[in-house]
C-alpha cells in the first residue's frame, strides 16, 4: 500500500544533483574570474561572500521569524577567530612569514584554512547559542534590539582588546578566499540552506514565524528550534565572517557594528524575506553596489548626476521599501519543482492558445 | 566624596538630555509601534538649525539669546518630523513592521549623508548661547563645579518633560494619543482621528529632539552631521529601558542611562597584572557598552523594561 | 455556588484525562477554581458555560499553554500539569483555538505537514543529506498529509494559503492539523463559531466520523447547543470557573442551576431557540 520510494532513482538523483553543484562551484570558481572583466571581480566576489553571511541570517529572519540585527558580530567572530588562526597559529605552522603573500601551497595548509574557517563558524553558533538561550524569550522588536546591544558589546570589548589589534583590527591575514574557494563555499552553504528548509528543520522554522503558540501546542519545541536556529544562523554567517576576513586581508571592530548588520537584514528583506534565492540575488546586488560605484569614476557625467553615493543610497533603500512591488515575492524560489510547473503551465497556454486556431 | 557627587551632578545634566531625546523614541514606538531610527538625525537637524539661526540673528543684530534660538529648532524639527512621517512612513503603515524598519533606517541614513554633503563631514563649532559663568561660591569652597548654562539646561530640560507629561495627562490630544497606544482600532472606532494624532505625535516628539540637538551642541560646544548616533542610540536604550511606549519610563530611563554612564566613564577597575603589565579596565573605553549591557540585563528581568507592560499573549 | 454532589456523573472508570481540584488564577481572579473533571476514552465530552466561564482557560491548562496555579491533570494516568505544550501534544493531546490560529502565510498542505513533522521519524542530519531514509520518510509523511487532506474535503485547496481559505474551511483545516499530530485526545475549541446550520451538520458529521476513524476521545467548548445535545455523551457545565453541574445531556437540559445561569445572562439553552 505504502509508497516506497525507488533507491535508484533516490541516489541517482543524489549523485546527478552532487554533479550539477560541483559543476555550478567549478562555474563560479573557475569560470566567472575567466570572463568577467577584471575590474568586477572584486565586488562581485564580496557580494558572493555576502550571500553566505546573508543565507545566514535568512535563516533567523526569513525563515523563523526572528528578527536579528546583530549578525555582522556573528560574521565578525567568525572573522577573528579564523583570521586569528591564519595570522598567530599558520605562521608557526606553515612558516607564513609576515610581509610575504601567504599561499595555499600545500594541501596541509588547506585543510588547515578549511578547518580555521569551520571553527570561525563554530565559534560564532556557539556564541548564538549563548546569545539565544537567554534573549529568544523576548518577542519582536526586543529581540532585535537585545541583538543590536550584543553585537554593540562585541564590537566595543574588540575595540578594547589590544591583543586583537584594539580598534585598528587585525592585518596582515593571508587572502586566502579566492574565486574557487568563494564557489565551493557557497555552494555549500546553498546545499546546506535548502536542504534544511525542505525538511522538518526548516518547516519548524517557518511554523514558529507564522505562529509560534499554535507551533508548539502541536508538538514543536519553540525554545530549542529557535536557539537551533539562532546556532546554525550564526554558524553560517562565521563561515561568511571568515571568507570575508581572508578576501579583505583585514577585519576591524567597526565591521562589527550595528550599521553592518543592518545592510544584511537588508539583503534578507528586499531578497522577500525566507526566500534563499532572493536572499542570493540581493546579497550579490548589494554587496556589489559599493564597489562598482567607485567604478564611476570612469563616467564623470554620471558620477556628478548621482553625487553623493551615500544619498543616493539612502534615497534608494527608502524607494525600494515604498514600492514593494520591486521586491521578490516572499517564498518563491528557483527550484527544479517550480521549473517543471512553469514549464508545464506555458504548454498549457500554448496549447490553449492553439485549440481554437486549429478547431 | 566631591569627585563623585560631581560625576552624579554631571550624570544627571547628561540624563535629563538623554530623557528628552527618548521621549521622542517612546511617544512614536507607542502609537505607531515603530522604533523612529531617523529620530537621533532630527536631533543634529535640530543643532544646525540653531547654528544657523544663530548666525542669522547676529547677522541682523538680533540677541543671540537660547530662549530665541530654541523654540526656532524645535518649531524646524517638528515641521521635519511630520514631513518624515508623511513621506516614508504613513505608506508603509499596513505593511510588515520589518519594512518600516528599515525606511526608518533609510531616512536616518539620508539625513545624514545630506549633512556630510551639504555641511561636510568636520565638526561645527556651536555658538554660546548661554553665559559659560560658574558658580564661584560652590567652586572656591568646595571644589565642586557647576555652570550656569548646565543649570539652565537642566532646569529648561525638566521644564520641557513636566509640559510634556502634561499634555499625554491632561489634554484632548494626550488622550487621544494614549488611546491610539493603547488600541489604534478601537480608538479608530471611538472617532480618534488616528492620523492626526501620529502627526502631532512626531511633531511633539521631533520638537523635543529639536531642543535635544540645541542642548547636546551647547553642552559638548559642537555640532556634526553623525552626532546624532550616539545621543539617538543611548536615548533610545533609555526608552527601552523604561519600557518603551511609557512616557514616565522613558524618563526614568534617560537618567538611568546619563547617570550611569558618567559614574562608569570616571572609574578604571584594576582587574590583575598578565604579560607584565597593569590591566585595567578602563570605565571610559567602555562606555558604548554600558549602555546595551544594561539594557540586555533589564531586558533580561523584565522583558518590557521596567515601566513597560508585560502582556504573555491571550491564547 | 459550589458544585452540587447531586448532579455529578457517575465515576468514569476507564479515564482518558483527569483533573484533580485544578485552579488558575489570573491575579485575583480564579478563571477556574477547584475543577474535577474525567473524560472517559472514546467518548465526547462537552464543555458549555457562559462567556468568560474559564473554558478556554481550562484548554491551556490542559494543553500547557498556561500553567496551573494548583492542582493535578493526569492523561492516561500520567502526570502532565507540570509539562511544556510540545510534551504534552507528543502525549497524544491536540487541540483547535478558539480563535482560529492557522499558519496563515503558508499552503494548507504544509500546514498539515508541518503538524506532522514531529513525527516524521527522521532527524536533522538526515534532513542535511537528503539521502535514502530521509526520501522514505518524507514520502510516508507526504503521504499521510494527501490522505488527510483527501478524506476531509481539502485537497483541492491544497496550495492555497491557510489564510485564504473561507472561514468554515479554515475551521475543519484546524482540525485535520491538530489529527496530523495523531492524538489519543482531541480538544476542540468552539468548532461552530461562525458557522451557519448546513456548515455545523457537516462539522457534527466529521467529528464523529473522527472519532471513530482515529479512535478519538473528544473535548469540546460549544455554544451551540443544538450540536452539544446531540454530539456529547457528557456535558460539564461551568460557570464563574466552577462546575455548576456534570451529566448527560439531558439532565444538564434540565438542571435548574444551568438555566440560571445561562438565562441570569441572556444566553439559552434550549435547542430550539438556536
Ligand atoms: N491570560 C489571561 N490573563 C488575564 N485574564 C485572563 C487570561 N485568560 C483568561 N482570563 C480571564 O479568565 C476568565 C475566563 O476566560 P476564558 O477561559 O477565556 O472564558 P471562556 O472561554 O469560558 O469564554 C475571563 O474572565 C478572562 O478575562
Ligand atoms: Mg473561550
Amino acid at each position: 500500500m505504502a509508497y516506497r520510494p525507488d533507491p535508484v532513482r533516490v541516489y541517482g538523483h543524489w549523485l546527478l544533483a552532487a554533479a550539477g553543484l560541483s559543476l555550478a562551484a567549478a562555474a563560479i570558481g573557475y569560470g566567472i574570474p575567466k570572463v568577467l572583466p577584471t575590474f568586477h571581480l572584486d565586488p562581485l566576489a564580496l557580494g558572493l561572500i555576502y550571500a553566505v553571511i546573508a543565507l545566514g541570517l535568512n535563516i533567523v529572519n526569513g525563515q523563523a521569524g526572528l528578527f536579528s540585527i546583530g549578525h555582522a558580530a556573528f560574521a565578525g567572530i567568525g572573522a577573528y577567530t579564523a583570521g586569528g588562526l591564519s595570522t598567530m597559529v599558520g605562521p608557526r605552522l606553515f612558516g607564513w612569514g609576515p610581509g610575504m603573500p601567504a599561499q595555499l601551497d600545500s594541501p596541509a595548509a588547506a585543510v588547515f584554512f578549511m578547518a580555521s574557517l569551520l571553527a570561525g563558524g563554530l565559534v560564532a553558533a556557539l556564541f548564538g547559542y549563548l546569545v539565544g538561550i537567554p534573549t529568544l524569550r523576548l518577542r519582536g522588536d526586543y529581540l532585535a534590539i537585545a541583538t543590536l546591544g550584543f553585537g554593540e558589546i562585541m564590537r566595543v570589548v574588540l575595540d578594547n582588546t589590544a591583543s586583537l589589534g584594539g580598534p585598528l583590527g587585525m592585518h596582515g591575514i593571508p587572502r586566502f578566499t579566492t574565486y574557487p574557494v568563494i564557489g565551493v563555499a557557497l555552494v555549500l552553504t546553498l546545499i546546506v540552506c535548502r536542504n534544511i528548509a525542505t525538511s522538518v528543520p526548516g518547516r519548524c522554522f517557518v511554523a514558529l514565524r507564522e505562529d509560534e503558540i499554535a507551533a508548539e501546542s502541536l508538538g514543536i519545541a519553540t525554545t530549542r528550534v529557535k536557539v537551533n536556529a539562532m546556532a546554525l544562523s550564526a554558524g553560517i554567517a562565521g563561515i561568511g565572517g571568515g571568507l570575508l576576513a581572508h578576501r579583505l586581508g583585514s577585519y576591524m571592530p567597526v565591521d562589527l557594528s550595528w550599521v553592518r548588520s543592518v545592510e544584511f537584514v537588508l539583503m534578507v528583506v528586499l531578497g522577500g524575506s525566507g526566500s534563499i534565492t532572493g536572499t542570493v540575488i540581493a546579497a550579490i546586488t548589494l554587496g556589489m553596489l559599493p564597489g562598482e560605484m567607485l567604478q564611476l569614476t570612469k563616467w564623470p557625467w554620471l558620477q556628478k548626476l548621482i553625487g553623493n553615493k551615500m544619498v543616493v543610497y539612502s534615497v534608494l533603500l527608502i524607494v525600494m521599501m515604498l514600492v514593494r512591488s520591486l521586491w521578490f515575492k516572499g517564498g518563491w524560489e528557483l527550484s527544479f519543482q517550480w521549473m517543471r510547473d512553469s514549464a508545464a503551465r506555458l504548454r498549457r497556454r500554448l496549447s490553449r492558445r492553439e485549440g481554437p486556431a486549429n478547431g | 566624596m566631591i569627585f563623585w557627587l560631581q560625576q552624579l551632578t554631571n550624570g544627571l545634566s547628561l540624563g535629563a538630555i538623554i530623557a528628552l531625546i527618548a521621549l521622542g523614541y517612546t511617544m512614536v514606538y507607542g502609537v505607531l509601534k515603530l522604533i523612529n531610527f531617523a529620530h537621533g538625525d532630527i536631533l543634529m537637524v535640530g543643532a544646525f538649525v540653531a547654528i544657523y539661526a544663530a548666525m542669522w540673528a547676529a547677522h541682523y543684530g538680533i540677541p543671540v539669546w537660547f530662549p530665541l534660538i530654541m523654540p526656532v529648532s524645535m518649531a524646524f524639527c517638528a515641521a521635519l518630523g511630520v514631513a518624515i512621517e508623511f513621506v516614508a512612513y504613513r505608506p508603509l503603515r499596513n505593511a510588515p513592521r520589518l519594512a518600516s524598519l528599515i525606511t526608518a533606517i533609510g531616512v536616518s541614513l539620508f539625513l545624514e549623508s545630506v549633512g556630510q554633503w551639504k555641511l561636510g563631514a568636520g565638526r561645527h563649532a556651536f555658538p554660546a548661547l548661554l553665559s559659560d559663568h560658574r558658580i564661584e561660591a560652590l567652586a572656591e569652597r568646595y571644589g565642586f563645579y557647576v555652570y550656569v548654562s548646565d543649570l539652565v539646561i537642566f532646569a529648561s530640560t525638566l521644564l520641557l518633560l513636566v509640559a510634556l507629561q502634561a499634555i499625554v495627562k491632561f489634554t484632548r490630544f494626550g488622550k487621544a494619543m494614549r488611546a491610539v497606544s493603547q488600541d489604534p482600532e478601537a480608538a479608530r472606532l471611538m472617532g480618534v482621528d488616528v492620523n492626526r494624532v501620529i502627526t502631532g505625535t512626531f511633531a511633539l516628539g521631533s520638537a523635543l529632539a529639536g531642543a535635544g540637538g540645541v542642548m547636546w551642541g551647547m553642552k559638548f560646544g559642537a555640532a556634526d552631521p553623525l552626532m546624532g548616533m550616539d545621543p539617538g542610540l543611548k536615548a533610545f536604550v533609555a526608552a527601552v529601558v523604561g519600557g518603551i511606549g511609557n512616557v514616565p519610563g522613558a524618563m526614568v530611563g534617560g537618567f538611568i542611562m546619563g547617570v550611569a554612564e558618567t559614574l562608569v566613564a570616571a572609574c578604571s577597575i584594576p582587574i590583575g597584572r598578565m604579560w607584565g603589565s597593569d590591566l585595567v579596565i578602563v570605565g571610559s573605553n567602555y562606555r558604548q557598552a554600558l549602555g546595551f549591557l544594561i539594557l540586555i540585563l533589564v531586558l533580561l528581568l523584565r522583558p518590557s523594561g521596567l515601566f513597560g507592560r508585560h502582556e504573555p499573549e491571550k491564547v | 455556588m459550589a458544585s452540587d454532589p447531586g448532579h455529578l456523573a457517575a465515576p468514569v472508570p476507564d479515564a482518558m484525562l483527569e483533573l484533580q481540584s485544578v485552579s488558575r488564577f489570573f491575579g485575583g481572579l480564579a478563571a477556574v477554581r477547584n475543577l474535577d473533571m474525567a473524560i472517559g476514552r472514546g467518548s465526547i465530552h462537552g464543555l458549555i458555560g457562559p462567556n468568560g466561564a474559564g473554558k478556554t482557560t481550562v484548554f491551556n491548562l490542559i494543553t500547557g499553554a498556561t500553567p496551573l496555579s494548583s492542582g493535578s491533570i493526569r492523561m492516561e494516568g500520567r502526570e502532565i500539569g507540570h509539562l511544556a505544550p510540545h510534551a504534552i501534544n507528543r502525549l497524544g493531546v491536540a487541540r483547535t483555538f478558539q480563535n482560529i490560529r492557522l499558519f496563515k502565510g503558508i499552503s494548507v498542505f504544509e500546514n498539515v505537514r508541518t503538524a506532522g513533522s514531529w513525527r516524521s521519524g527522521y532527524g536533522w542530519i538526515h534532513g542535511l543529506v537528503q539521502g535514502y531514509t530521509f526520501h522514505l520518510r518524507e514520502a510516508e509523511l507526504h503521504q499521510r498529509t494527501s490522505e488527510l487532506l483527501d478524506e476531509f474535503g481539502l485537497a483541492h485547496r491544497a496550495k492555497e494559503p491557510a489564510g485564504a481559505l473561507p472561514y468554515g474551511e479554515q475551521r475543519r483545516l484546524e482540525i485535520l492539523r491538530a489529527l496530523a499530530t495523531r492524538p489519543k485526545l482531541l480538544l476542540l475549541d468552539e468548532p461552530a463559531a461562525g458557522l451557519n446550520a448546513s456548515e455545523t451538520d457537516a462539522l457534527m458529521q466529521l467529528v464523529e466520523r473522527i472519532l471513530e476513524q482515529y479512535e478519538l476521545t473528544i473535548l469540546v467548548i460549544e455554544h451551540d447547543m443544538r450540536m452539544v445535545m446531540e454530539l456529547c455523551d457528557t456535558i460539564t457545565v461551568l460557570d464563574l470557573g466552577e462546575r455548576i453541574c456534570e451529566g448527560d445531556p439531558a439532565a444538564v437540559r434540565n438542571d435548574p442551576l444551568v438555566i440560571q445561569a445561562y438565562l441570569g445572562r441572556g444566553d439559552t439553552v434550549d435547542a430550539s431557540d438556536q
